[in-house]
């Protein structure tokens, strides 16, 4: 990244959010029907009027609407008629990399206000039928054949990790333990009800593919959710808004495509010293976005990430440098992410107690984070709560985007 | 014959939501791989202009951009460098098969290939040494893949 990125930091804001849910026992409803509800509740937050809107951004399709292009049957619905339109297609980290591109759009001024949405409905057949096997996750040719669970694939780092540097499956528990703190506190988070749990619960959980339990994993819970957010230019946010949230900085990597893939590159960061599965390009997410912003992670009051397993937390706390790398499993046993007195990390669950519904859970990450800044918080409140870290995954820790976000205008 | 779609080189198509048997459409830079796999041969390529070894799936050098890559024997040798034990099966077929071990064997030649590896589960451990067996693939198709168990024998 060059030095002239720095210019970008706080030039853009996000002006208004909105969401949607069905939990089960709701009228089942698709993705589009909650990403037009998400939509419209985003643009009367933000006071403006459809015709106002000429960007919109969304990541893949829903999973269980796999039409392609969807940002046009997003503008279609909603009778926008956009000039700075796409899908950003990095896994689910298309949308939080979506704060990005909506940033240079609006400081580019080739946009003026910017929809990035994206929703998924975790109940329907389709999510049934493929939710275990590894069609999106996989390569069909080289991987596939084996029987490989999307687990098995993400759980190709967690062994390495804990082979490398001696992380243990109570670190990764404790991960899962200290999210339900912040779940059974939350209105919409899948487990909510589900009490909380101890280290032994998580080991004592059926083995899915090793080293991963089963709340090691997080569960495809049976809700939908989508959600929404207007990014406007600085200059204009505070007509809109009386709670911009404030775009500081952002970066993104991707590494691979395929996790076996992953082993062909090196050379390059992350992996400048020969391949291996324990770093991820969320260090250079996170380090662009720290350079932007001017901040470190010193100055991190929350941290919202995309997690579907517990060990992709402690790389990605390494990776967010509030350890050095291959000591995120101390980093956690020590109380590093402690729902009491540690730093605040998911404050809905994260997808482990707040549930994945698809790629589209990148957005009920971005969304809790919103709400926390604006001190919204459906859940516990952090209080004091100003800088904050968002951070969307791709695929097998393929593709990772960062994003710090503050209701300050520093 | 690239990515043409005819009952010859399709040997099984998935179908969304169905059995997991991953949509086996060789391209013609990969159809002498499972041709190889046919002849008890495990194949990977090599560029021939840096001489950097490579993935079978690879079209160009990632190290030169060439695309002068030539298929090369593997010695079929090489260790596991990462695995997971499987509990619960992705599709039906691949229930009577668990617990089963995937992982990326790290080849003595310095490529990674996703396999099963064979091996008691109780006794799977990174760095075991391996080396490759040939399977026919269970169900239609007529696929030989390329599998991995220990080298030592009665492990």
């Amino acid at each position: 990244m060059q030095a002239k990125a720095k210019q970008l930091r706080g030039k853009a804001a996000i002006i208004g959010i909105g969401y949607a849910y069905t939990q089960e026992g709701d009228i089942l409803k698709s993705p589009l029907r909650l990403i037009t509800e998400a939509s419209i509740a985003a643009i009367a937050d933000a006071h403006l009027e459809t015709k106002q809107i000429n960007g919109v951004l969304t990541q893949r399709p829903p999973l269980v609407d796999l039409h392609p292009q969807y940002n046009n049957v997003i503008a279609n619905e909603l009778k926008i008629v956009p000039t700075f339109s796409t899908e950003i297609t990095i896994h689910g980290a298309g949308i939080s990399t979506a704060i990005r591109l909506a940033a240079l759009g609006v400081f580019a001024g080739v946009t003026d206000f910017v929809l990035c949405t994206t929703g998924d409905t975790g109940n329907l057949w389709i999510t049934d039928k493929i939710r275990t096997n590894a069609f999106t996750e996989a390569d069909n040719q080289f991987e596939a054949p084996y029987g490989p669970l999307t687990p098995s694939l993400y759980a190709q780092i967690a062994q390495r990790h804990m082979y490398e540097f001696g992380t243990t499956s109570a670190q990764l528990a404790k991960v899962a333990v200290e999210h339900r703190k912040w779940a059974v506190r939350h209105p919409y988070a899948g487990m909510r009800d589900k009490g909380l749990i101890t280290i032994d619960d998580v080991l004592n959980s059926k083995m899915i593919a090793s080293p991963l339990h089963l709340l090691d994993c997080a569960p495809r819970c049976k809700i939908g959710t989508a959600g929404a957010f207007i990014v406007a230019s600085a200059e204009v946010a505070e007509r809109y808004t009386d709670k911009p949230i404030w775009i500081l900085g952002f970066g993104e990597a991707s590494t691979h495509e395929w996790i076996t893939d992953r082993m062909g590159l090196s050379g390059i960061p992350p992996v400048e010293k020969g391949p291996n599965l324990t770093a991820s390009g969320a260090e250079i997410a996170a380090r662009d976005a720290y350079e932007i912003a001017g901040v470190g992670p010193q100055d991190i009051d929350l941290v919202e990430l995309t997690a579907p397993f517990t060990h992709c937390e402690v790389v990605l706390m390494e990776d967010f440098g509030f350890c050095k790398k291959g000591e995120g499993g101390k980093f956690i046993e020590n109380g590093g992410m402690d729902f009491d007195g540690g730093l605040p990390v998911n404050t809905n669950g994260g997808l482990l107690s707040f549930g994945q519904v698809g790629p589209g859970c990148t957005m009920d990450i971005i969304i809790e984070g919103l709400k926390q800044l604006r001190h919204e918080a459906p859940g516990k409140q952090v209080e004091g709560v100003e800088i904050a870290l968002i951070h969307g995954n791709g695929g097998i820790m393929a593709c990772e985007s960062v994003a710090i976000l503050s209701n300050k205008k520093i | 014959m690239a990515g043409k779609l005819s009952p010859e080189n399709l040997a099984e198509k998935v179908e969304f939501g169905g059995e997991l048997r991953g949509y086996h459409d060789p391209e013609s830079e990969t159809r002498e791989y499972w041709e190889g796999a046919k002849r008890n041969e495990l194949l990977i390529k090599k560029c021939q202009d840096c001489g950097k070894v490579l993935h079978p799936r690879r079209q160009v050098c990632g190290d030169c951009r060439s695309l002068n890559l030539q298929w090369t024997k593997s010695s079929g040798k090489g260790k596991v460098y990462s695995f997971s034990v499987v509990y619960r099966p992705p599709t039906p077929q691949w229930l009577d098969k668990i617990p089963y071990i995937v992982g990326i064997i790290e080849l003595e030649e310095g490529v990674y290939l996703f396999s099963n590896v064979l091996c008691d589960p109780e006794k799977i451990r990174t760095d075991l040494p391996v080396k490759v067996v040939f399977q026919k693939e269970e169900g239609g198709g007529g696929r030989v893949l390329p599998r991995f168990k220990p080298q030592a024998e009665n492990y």
